[in-house]
């Protein structure tokens, strides 16, 4: 009897404990779940507003290319200069497309240009341009990623413009190196070249303003316009260092 | 008025078309830069009237580059953040302007012509205050200097402060600093 009620007894005091603990344990989870589900909300909080503010920083971007546009309505008709910055916007958004597709803090530079000439020559029904891309993938930071696309979109549509001089069909050549320090990116049409007395660092079309502005100032690089058999446009920039050992 | 103007964005359209806004109005862009750094770097060789900054550039932000020169150029805030933390610490930071992106170009030149005059304003300000403490330093210098006269060789206070102009006259140095040597002889 004894042993029984002591089994029954022990069993009994075991019981409550193991119902104390439980209540216990049940309390320290729920402080858990509270202190999880706060700092999930404070990190969207914060994830949020960081995307408020690029939202913020885009839409100024935007204003500032409809701005820049106005400014150089003169020569143009309405539809190019709508369709232009149209294009321009489309060219920033490829590269959040890149960065939202997983690649953080980097862009490889290669697919960023087939996918601005594929945006670019999209649609294009006449002439048919065919755009052949060549060379490695070299990734870049994504800071600079937005830059070489505005100034690639430009490039492309230009070649377009005047890679097929009365005729149907065209090639874009664009070649993507890695010399050293620097990339370069080549793009090459199959038009009459360049006209005569025409001056690249002169001339103020919104375009090569846009081209020379980010090359310069934001790639610290350089751009150059060859005429000849065809055009070939070439811009070059150095790699961050880190970027640099990233690509060997 | 036209004013010699630094803007630092590091989004390079935004920046140029700031620029042009700038110029469209009547402004001089005496200097573009990517960051504070190089903002900071630029400022002795372009002397501006006017400093335009980011607040979120690489390097030094916009509110680390006001600190360092708030008291001698009037800085505007051109940023698309808006938070009550950050227009504190603009505030404190001596900022004279807050704009936010997306900018309306009419909303500049008031922000630039009023950030002007009132930077004028206060630095004049500054400048009496600073004189106005100096002045009356130097008289509770002299008053105390004329006590010790009075007490140590048993002269009138309108003896004692001749006695005091004289000496700055004849050493050729200010009544502040006769003060100050009779003080530290006396006291």
């Amino acid at each position: 009897m004894n042993s029984f009620w002591g089994i029954e007894n022990k069993t009994s005091f075991d019981f409550i404990h193991v119902e104390e603990s439980m209540a216990f344990l049940a309390g320290i989870a729920n402080q858990f779940g509270i202190f999880i589900e706060n700092k999930f909300l404070q990190k969207n909080t914060t994830f949020l507003k960081e995307i408020h503010h690029r939202v913020k920083n885009n839409l100024q971007n935007v204003a500032s290319i409809l701005r820049l546009q106005i400014r150089r309505l003169s020569g143009i008709s309405a539809e190019q200069a709508l369709n232009d910055s149209i294009s321009r916007i489309m060219s920033i958004a490829v590269v959040h497309e890149t960065l939202y597709q997983g690649e953080i803090g980097m862009v490889d530079l290669r697919k960023l240009v087939g996918n601005v000439s594929s945006l670019s020559l999209a649609g294009q029904l006449e002439p048919n341009v065919r755009a052949e891309i060549s060379g490695p993938s070299i990734m870049i930071p994504s800071q600079e990623a937005t830059s070489v696309a505005l100034v690639m979109n430009e490039l492309i549509q230009n070649a377009v413009r005047h890679a097929c001089w009365e005729r149907k069909e065209g090639k874009l050549s664009i070649r993507i190196e890695q010399v050293a320090k620097n990339v370069s990116v080549t793009v090459q049409d199959e038009g009459p070249g360049l006209p005569q007395g025409f001056n690249p660092e002169e001339d103020c079309n919104l375009g090569l303003t846009i081209v020379r502005t980010l090359v310069k100032d934001d790639l610290r690089g350089e751009f150059s316009l060859r005429g000849g058999k065809g055009t070939t446009a070439r811009i070059v920039f150095p790699l961050p260092k880190n970027y640099r050992e990233l690509n060997l | 008025m036209s004013f010699k103007i630094l803007i630092a964005d590091d989004e390079p359209l935004i920046r140029v078309d700031l620029k042009e806004s700038l110029e469209g109005i009547g402004y001089e862009v005496v200097a573009q830069a990517r960051d504070g750094r190089e903002a900071f770097n630029l400022l002795k060789r372009s002397n501006p009237d006017v400093v335009i900054l980011d607040i979120k550039m690489p390097h030094m932000s916009g509110i680390d580059l006001a600190r360092e020169i708030g008291n001698k150029y009037p800085v505007i805030l051109l940023t698309a953040y808006s938070e009550k933390h950050l227009i504190e610490q603009a505030r404190d930071a001596g900022v004279m302007a807050y704009l936010t992106k997306p900018f309306a170009e009419k909303n500049i030149a008031p922000a630039i012509e009023l950030s002007v005059k009132h930077f004028v304003e206060r630095c004049s300000l500054v400048q009496k205050v600073s004189r106005l403490q100096d002045e009356l330093e130097t008289r509770k210098l002299i008053e105390r200097a004329k006590g010790l006269l009075m007490e140590y060789e048993y002269l009138t206070e309108g003896q004692a402060y001749q006695r005091i102009r004289r000496m700055s006259m004849d050493k050729n140095k200010p009544m502040k600093e006769i003060a100050q040597a009779i003080i530290i002889m006396f006291g």
